[in-house]
């Protein structure tokens, strides 16, 4: 075996390379990939958010007669899809414990910023109905019928389903469109939890009508910023999957000093820390541990590619 | 308005024809002479451009008025400012020059709508400054990220970029940059809307917006709901948002508005709150660090409200040029020279223009070109001939035209044209308004140019005369201004100032002067009798309905002015593509590259190189097919689908290639022919000389050598791009140009009798 292959079978995975994922961004989906679920480290208030989720279903089955809306709101990058993801993976297992079947069908990337709500709610409506027929999760085919006339697919819904079903929704991401929040509480009758994310601050108004637009009140889980710790926390859990010695650990407090001052999401962190081991595990002389100095080295390196690529 | 002619003959008069400035001139052949307007104008920008490069934050901006007569250099003083701005900071300056229209502030806005969306670049990257400066902040809160902060503050990194590559908190800083713009523009709306352009796939709704339509649902959802021209406060108050936000760039930014008298003064109908509106909007640019320059005549001022005009930093009168500026320009042009000018000339071409720098241009131009052509020097005849013939181009019949307009829709359709007030040929008046009782009327006196004592005293004549025959409100129309100096004469003579006939604003100004002396008339003659107590209700109806019919006239003359400006566009464009087809032929810059080239021939030959020009565009349909591709119907499907197949292959740029040469061989022997001819009409009277003879057949042989030799087969890769109709149309041009030579040489021969080749 010659030098160029020993260095092929020795190199160690990028720990912070998500199984079955192919970009550096996408989020944690424990329902499509159950390995995912060791992954998820309690940081910017998404275990408490994940908790506060469990407490409200801790009971699910008063969504036999009752849908519910579940609002996740956070900057880009805090980690929304990612406690969603999770969060619809908990419920469909704790609705197999109420004798229901939880059947999530991800409609997240099937609207797109720039369209009209309407167009929006339409699009997300038909795609729905499409996966759930294509599923053959229908007793009846009479929403799937209307299925280009949302108010009254979404309102026939529940009817077609077996009574054991319930739906557990992903929403494309509202952003600014508050207001769409409203009648999306109101789309999710008896068993259908729907689950909506905003970057954005939610009026108060807005927040009054979503309460009373649906059978349930809303369930509001928030995430943020880092605080000062997390990052180091997030880092850490990562590289405890690493062989000892594979791969440099990051100092103690490179990542606290790296992430105080400023506002630094989930996001950021992974992104640089993907692209920093994305080098060290294929360079042969790595440091004993990664610094302050490497994390800034690395953001400035990033941050200079943009630079000579202006156009 | 400075580029230079050249003459036919091949020699360059060194003042432009049109003396009529565009924005756009900037070219080393400019000239501008320092009249004290110009000088205090230059202070102001100074002014400006030296509180902008203060850096303590004291709002740079300034509002100036520019106000002068039609062709006082009002848009040539706007275009120098700009050059001069742009020269002191390095090219690095924005400007905006706006025609107001003499409408509303909502289509004042259009214009600065349209002008703005050619330019979006302009909104994006003040957009994107304040986004990178946004995070700038942001990233120098730490040590860490201090260098990318300082590139995102240069300018070198694009602050979309960085977010989105580094995954930082994008929803955060929009949110801020929201906020940020909210306090710069003090309009939530626009904060929204501008905020959007950074957020894919809104762009073009946001543009549509700001041209003045109505929101699209998808900004009606994200709050913007008002539509900019819903009203002129609207239109008015986005025009500040815009020099706010553009104006606090790193930039000098200068706005003209020209005209501006035409909507100020429009039918009179501004109200209270468009002119609260628009003093605001000029309190806005005071304090967006921004130059504007509003310009219109005379009565700009008088016709704003005070409050309004208190806004107004500096108002510069545009003066009259001395003949010592005159003097001056002229050596300049002319490369130190005087002559054909002396200054005695000079001096009398200044007073009979009144010192207006178009006049005085426009007659140096003409004076230039008859002493060339009479190989002499300027004399004072050949001045006032020459001024005779510039105020006389309009024709009395084109006044008269207006006036019987005006009176008509006055009501005064009962005029009496060629009355004589008293009898006798000195007391005949053009127009006759009887007015009031006893006798009484308005009299109308129209002349030709008054250029001398001679001109001036036969009028001041006529006036006493008239007046000395009946109680009357006599005006003088005369063409073209009077020299200052006969102002005196003619207002004792005639009782009021003559008014000098403009093409733009004669009926305008006429009209108030018409209606000024039939109040007057009726004032003296009150009418008696029971309908007494009724009289003054009667003429307020009467003046009501004079007024109506008055609008109406304009609104027509404004449509005809209209279309007239569309057609002139119009020409200009057709006369550009023109051009621009000839010029791929002529490949040179001093090739005229068109038809005119050929004009000094006789007719006959002028149609046939018409002709032949004509065959070579049915010979390559290119232009007819992309013209197509625009059209939304099956024929634009048909001919998209012949570009997309066709355009590229080598064969077509290879015809389109010969189409250039085939020009540039026509308009070569256009050019050899006009030589020809001159020489041949230099010669005595008298039959053809046979070198001349022999000279011409050598050049139609040289023509249908060449001609011969252009592989024109290569065409025919054209033909299928617009199918069966674009073979035929190129065999019949085959046919003209087959024989192109032998019909011009026998064209150019039949005068002499002798045309055989």
């Amino acid at each position: 075996m010659n030098d160029g292959r020993r260095a092929q079978v020795t190199m160690p995975e990028n720990p912070f390379a998500l199984p079955g994922l192919m970009r550096d961004v996408d989020p944690l989906n424990p329902v499509r990939n159950e390995g995912h679920l060791s992954l998820y480290v309690p940081v910017d208030n998404t275990e408490r958010a994940f908790e506060e989720f469990c407490r409200q279903f801790a009971d699910p089955s008063y969504l036999r007669d009752d849908g519910r809306l579940v609002l996740t709101a956070g900057g880009r990058g805090c980690g929304k899809t990612s406690l969603i993801n999770r969060c619809a993976h908990w419920l469909q297992q704790q609705l197999r414990a109420a004798n229901l079947i939880g059947e999530v069908i991800d409609v997240t990337k099937e609207a797109q910023d720039n369209e009209s709500m309407a167009d929006r709610r339409a699009k997300a409506c038909k795609a729905l109905l499409d996966k759930l027929y294509e599923r053959k999760v229908f007793a009846s085919k009479l929403a799937y019928e209307h299925r280009h006339s949302p108010d009254d697919a979404l309102s026939m819904l529940p009817t077609c389903l077996a009574p054991d079903r319930v739906l557990i929704v992903l929403l494309p991401p509202s952003e600014d469109l508050t207001e769409e929040l409203v009648q999306y509480t109101a789309d999710a009758r008896r068993r259908m939890v729907f689950f909506a994310e905003t970057s954005y601050d939610l009026p108060d108004e807005h927040r009054r009508r979503m309460d009373r637009a649906g059978a349930l009140p809303p369930v509001h889980l928030r995430v943020g910023r880092l605080n000062p710790t997390d990052a180091g926390i997030f880092a850490r859990e990562r590289l405890s999957s690493v062989p000892p010695g594979a791969l440099p650990p990051v100092a103690d407090t490179a990542l606290d000093e790296f992430t105080s001052h400023r506002l630094v999401p989930i996001g950021e962190i992974q992104r640089l820390l993907y692209g920093l081991y994305e080098q060290l595990r294929v360079q042969n002389d790595r440091p004993e541990e990664v610094t302050f100095h490497h994390i800034v080295h690395h953001f400035l390196r990033t941050a200079g590619s943009l630079l000579e690529t202006q156009p | 308005m400075d580029a230079e002619d050249l003459d036919l003959s091949g020699e360059v008069n060194p003042y432009p024809s049109s003396a009529v400035a565009q924005i756009a001139d900037a070219g080393s052949t400019v000239v501008t002479i320092e009249t004290p307007a110009v000088r205090r104008a230059v202070s102001m920008m100074e002014a400006y451009l030296a509180a902008r490069d203060n850096t303590d934050h004291t709002p740079s901006g300034r509002v100036v008025a520019a106000v002068g007569d039609y062709g006082t250099g009002k848009t040539h003083l706007a275009a120098y400012l700009i050059r001069y701005a742009t020269d002191r900071h390095a090219g690095a300056v924005q400007s905006m020059h706006l025609n107001a229209p003499p409408d509303t502030f909502v289509s004042l806005y259009r214009a600065f709508a349209d002008r703005l969306g050619q330019r979006r670049e302009l909104v994006h990257d003040r957009v994107r400054r304040y986004y990178a400066d946004i995070l700038a902040e942001e990233l120098r809160a730490s040590e860490a990220t201090l260098p990318v902060a300082e590139q995102l503050a240069s300018g070198a990194l694009d602050p979309v970029r960085v977010v989105d590559r580094l995954s930082l908190m994008e929803s955060e800083f929009l949110r801020q940059l929201r906020d940020r713009l909210r306090q710069v523009t003090d309009n939530v709306e626009f904060s929204q809307a501008l905020t959007l352009l950074l957020r894919g796939g809104f762009e073009d709704a946001v543009w549509e917006w700001f041209s003045g339509r109505p929101p699209a649902e998808v900004l009606r959802e994200r709050g913007i709901t008002g539509t900019i021209t819903g009203s002129e406060s609207t239109a008015l108050q986005a025009m500040g948002v815009f020099a706010l936000l553009i104006g606090h760039g790193a930039h000098p930014f200068i706005v003209v508005i020209d005209e501006l008298d035409q909507l100020l003064t429009a039918a009179g109908r501004r109200e209270d709150e468009a002119l609260d509106a628009f003093k605001e909007m000029l309190r806005v640019f005071a304090a967006s660090n921004t130059f504007l320059l509003l310009a219109g005549l005379p009565d700009l001022l008088s016709s704003m409200r005070r409050d309004v005009r208190d806004r107004i930093d500096e108002q510069i009168v545009m003066s009259p040029l001395t003949a010592a500026e005159v003097q001056s320009y002229v050596l300049e042009r002319q490369r130190g020279r005087l002559a054909p000018f002396t200054e005695q000339t000079l001096a009398y071409v200044v007073e009979l223009a009144n010192g207006v720098p178009r006049g005085v241009i426009s007659l140096c131009h003409r004076l230039w070109r008859r002493a060339r052509d009479q190989r002499s020097t300027v004399t004072h005849p050949m001045v006032r001939q020459v001024a005779r013939e510039f105020y006389d181009a309009t024709g009395l019949a084109n006044v008269q035209g207006e006036i019987r307009q005006v009176l008509v829709a006055s009501g005064y359709d009962t005029y009496v044209p060629g009355h004589l007030v008293g009898g006798t040929e000195d007391t005949r008046v053009d127009y006759w308004v009887p007015v009031g009782s006893e006798g009484a009327g308005c009299a109308i006196l129209l002349a030709e140019p008054l250029l001398d004592e001679a001109d001036v005293t036969g009028v001041q004549r006529r006036g006493q005369a008239i007046r000395a025959h009946a109680d009357c409100e006599l005006l003088l129309v005369v063409l073209g201004p009077p020299p200052v100096r006969f102002h005196d004469q003619l207002l004792e003579a005639l009782g009021r100032e003559a008014l000098a006939y403009r093409p733009r604003s004669f009926v305008d100004q006429f009209a108030v002067e018409f209606k000024a002396m039939v109040a007057r008339l009726e004032e003296r003659y009150a009418p008696e009798g029971p309908l007494t107590t009724l009289a003054p209700q009667l003429a307020r109806l009467d003046r009501r309905q004079s007024a109506t019919q008055h609008m109406i006239t304009l609104l027509a003359g404004s449509l005809d002015d209209l279309r007239g400006h569309y057609d002139q566009q119009l020409n200009a464009i057709h006369r550009e593509l023109h051009e621009i087809q000839r010029g791929v032929s002529g490949g040179s810059a001093d090739a005229p590259g068109h038809i005119s080239v050929v004009t000094t021939l006789p007719a006959p030959v002028v149609q046939l190189f018409d002709d032949a020009f004509v065959s070579v565009d049915l010979m390559t349909p290119t232009r007819e097919l992309l013209r197509r591709t625009f059209l939304d119907d099956d024929s634009g499907r048909t001919a998209r689908q012949a570009v997309r197949s066709r355009i590229r292959l080598s064969q077509v740029q290879a015809a389109t290639g010969i189409t250039a040469l085939l020009n540039a061989l026509i308009e070569a022997f256009g050019h050899a022919l006009v030589d020809w001819y001159r020489t041949v009409r230099s010669a005595p009277d008298g039959p053809l000389d046979v070198r001349h003879r022999e000279r011409l057949d050598d050049l139609c042989r040289i023509f249908d050598a060449v001609y011969d030799y252009l592989p024109l087969y290569e065409l025919r890769a054209l033909r299928e791009l617009v199918g069966q109709a674009g073979t035929a149309q190129q065999q019949e041009a085959e046919d003209v140009l087959s024989d192109f030579s032998e019909r011009v040489h026998r064209e150019l021969l039949s005068p002499f009798g002798t045309a055989e080749r």
